[in-house]
């Protein structure tokens, strides 16, 4: 339970930490400052919500890591919204009502990068149980 | 600041969080068991009290408070206040 307790730890301090990025962010055009702090701050909250039942240390810290690239590339890129992600070559769009393989979603999770995990996930492709 | 402001303080802050329900609301409430918040919520929480006392919590420090009552006690402690 050692473990388990001080992944709660780090997840927990991971949230303050983001949420305080997201109160003090200035965005590149000024503007746009309010929008963008609004949305770090509802993404937060969301994702975290959402992912609060993840079981297992291995998927709790992928998770972390998720959380830790995509807040790496905020400050870096100054932009906190996610970076888009291509396609790995031969593989096909998958729409509703059309098969496909299992190589097809081995294609899929193999180029799936961390920061993308919980967002992709919502978009509704088929994940390993 | 006295003890009562500070009580006083604690209160006002958490009245103005969202989630929970001021007639649940007493010092010796439990923020898990008697007002429903989660551990997400309790970081917002002590966020909250950082910003209303202007200092920092240490997140070692922070799971320990888990009353308004113990949250007034770690203030006063800091502020050095006594009864």
């Amino acid at each position: 339970m050692a473990g388990s307790s001080s992944l709660k730890r780090q997840t927990l301090s991971l949230y303050k930490k983001i949420l305080q990025v997201g109160r003090s962010w200035n965005a590149v055009n000024p503007n746009n400052t309010e929008e963008e702090r609004k949305y770090i701050l509802n993404e937060t909250k969301h994702w975290f919500l959402v992912n609060r039942n993840v079981q297992g240390p291995q998927t709790i810290k992928d998770h972390l890591q998720e959380a830790e690239a995509r807040l790496e590339m905020a400050l870096h890129y100054r932009n906190p919204y996610p970076r888009p992600v291509n396609l790995p070559p031969k593989t096909v769009t998958i729409r509703p009502g059309k098969k496909h393989g299992v190589a097809q979603e081995r294609l899929r999770e193999q180029s799936r990068p961390v920061y993308i995990k919980s967002i992709d996930r919502e978009s509704g492709i088929k994940n390993k149980p | 600041m006295s003890m009562t402001t500070i009580r006083d303080r604690v209160l006002l802050v958490l009245k103005l969080y969202d989630k929970i329900d001021v007639s649940k609301l007493t010092l010796e409430s439990h923020f898990m068991n008697d007002l429903g918040l989660d551990s997400l919520d309790h970081v917002e929480v002590v966020m909250a009290m950082e910003d209303e006392f202007g200092f920092e919590i240490p997140d070692g420090d922070a799971e320990k408070l888990l009353r308004p009552a113990d949250i007034v006690r770690y203030i006063a402690d800091k502020e050095e206040v006594y009864e």
